[in-house]
């Protein structure tokens, strides 16, 4: 498989805090790479620099390089475009305010898409893949915002497939979403991984281990490991904090 | 004790003092004999009525360019910039003065010293008391809006004007709204009052309109003194309310 994104030398600050202190590593093609550690490690700022939608945050300086096959992502001009090759979950639902149907619809439409056709084909796919199409189904007209928590995440991932991403990153996609839902999307990451390369930054680090065909073991902005997912959960990782941390002695 | 109390006592204050100089013009017309109180207030209050008519353009005009200003100070000039601090500093300075200091000075100045009551005069004094206010709270508006949403929409691959119009703008729309009837309460309620009692004034032929009873600038001062008090209650910063006695 060859490289998806390539990272080097990574570093961020937020004023004069380090968040990222100059990591390394690949991202191969249609792999689902978890990303774990504890809070304050620099996992949601490294997706935000990979979608580029750290530049809306104050007072940030990014150094290093991050390449999307093979092009450096700070000399793409179509910043919009890139973020459409991107996407991006946020941990908790964000509802825009329009219909079920217009949610998922929202991103086709903003890139051209006009016919009726294409966009109910869409809306439907991405809502299956989000496995809330049942739910909805019958009142794509409602509110958006009038779903539960859960299916406002699921209609978020929705909304978020619908432009076809090259690469998912899902920062934390299941904390607003109840264990069976989680393992419906679950399953449903493991058939879209044919599809796109996903990033999975989550606290569950069983779920890195249920999903991930490599993990990384990120802590206070330092990349402590990254290999396969069998080898961070065995009992022998590279580094002992990895340990530790995957068995619940820290963190 | 609350801003509304002062404000309360502001406006009766000012209630006072305006009847004090009505009553007092209303002896004077009396005794001048040039014109019966009737004809006097008859034609003062048509082209009053007129004037105001005349301003609701400037006062629609300056609400929608303050929304416009604001939201593109707000989200396309870096904060970090000098041009955006000292726009913010003249907002607070502007937006932080009592309305009443307005109206006294609008009057002075734009009616009295230039010697006329022209369109110029009277558009001055509305967009002074709107714009400021306007812009400030659409600011607030506008910066009050969850960031997660504007991350929502640009990781979408919206373009940031559409972003703002379409899903920050909506979602300020309130905010922005209760600005707006703000600054208009705050022209038409306060300074409208005395605007319109001192065009009244200056409109029945008073050669010294600031010729009025001395009790009636008691009256005046600590109206001014209340809505002092109001402002300090309001915004709760030493700096704001010495700046307006400054200016």
């Amino acid at each position: 498989m060859r490289n998806k994104l390539e990272i080097s030398k990574l570093k961020v600050t937020y004023g004069d805090t380090q968040a990222i202190n100059g990591i390394s590593f690949d991202v191969l093609e249609n792999e689902i790479l978890g990303i774990i550690g504890p809070a304050q490690s620099g996992k949601t700022t490294l997706l935000k620099v990979i979608n580029r939608t750290l530049e809306f945050t104050q007072g940030t300086s990014v150094e290093g390089s991050v390449k999307l096959d093979g092009v450096d992502i700070s000399s793409i001009s179509d910043v919009h475009g890139l973020r459409r090759r991107i996407g991006m979950v946020l941990p908790l639902p964000v509802g825009l305010p329009l219909s079920i149907y217009d949610n998922v619809a929202f991103a086709p439409r903003t890139a051209g898409l006009r016919k009726k056709a294409e966009l109910d084909e869409i809306v439907e796919r991405c809502l299956q893949q989000a496995a809330l199409w049942d739910e909805v189904k019958d009142r794509l007209d409602s509110l958006g915002t009038k779903l539960s928590g859960g299916q406002q995440q699921r209609l978020t991932i929705a909304r978020a497939l619908s432009h076809q991403p090259e690469v998912l990153c899902l920062d934390e996609f299941s904390i607003a979403v109840d264990p069976v839902t989680t393992m419906r999307i679950e399953e449903v990451l493991k058939t879209l991984k044919n599809e796109m390369t996903i990033l999975l930054v989550t606290n569950l680090v069983q779920q890195a281990k249920r999903l991930a065909n490599r993990t990384a073991f990120m802590l206070n902005g330092d990349l402590i490991e990254i290999d396969n997912t069998d080898v961070i959960f065995s009992e022998n990782p590279t580094e002992q904090a990895t340990y530790d941390y995957v068995n619940g002695n820290f963190g | 004790m609350s801003s509304l109390f002062f404000h309360c006592l502001t406006f009766t204050a000012l209630l006072l003092a305006l009847f004090l100089i009505l009553d007092n013009r209303h002896d004077s017309a009396l005794e001048e004999n040039d014109l019966t109180t009737q004809e006097i207030s008859t034609d003062s209050f048509y082209d009053l009525q007129e004037k105001i008519n005349s301003m609701l353009p400037i006062l629609i005009g300056s609400i929608l360019i303050g929304i416009v200003f604001a939201v593109l100070l707000q989200e396309w000039l870096a904060r970090e910039s000098w041009t955006y601090r000292i726009f913010d500093f003249i907002m607070v300075i502007l937006a932080g003065i009592p309305s009443v200091f307005y109206g006294l000075i609008c009057i002075y100045y734009f009616i009295f010293k230039s010697g006329r009551v022209s369109y110029l005069t009277h558009s001055l004094t509305v967009v002074l008391l709107t714009m400021p206010i306007t812009i400030q709270s659409t600011q607030y508006a506008v910066k009050s809006v969850d960031v997660s949403i504007r991350e929502a929409v640009y990781a979408l691959g919206v373009k940031k004007s559409r972003a703002i119009t379409q899903h920050v703008i909506p979602h300020a729309f309130s905010g922005i709204m209760s600005g707006v009837y703000t600054a208009v309460s705050r022209s038409f309620f306060v300074a409208g009052l005395i605007l319109v009692t001192f065009a009244w004034i200056q409109t029945a032929h008073s050669r010294d309109p600031f010729n009025i009873p001395k009790n009636a600038y008691v009256f005046l001062i600590a109206a001014l003194l209340c809505s002092l008090g109001a402002s300090f209650l309001n915004r709760k910063t030493v700096p704001n309310v010495l700046s307006s006695f400054v200016l």
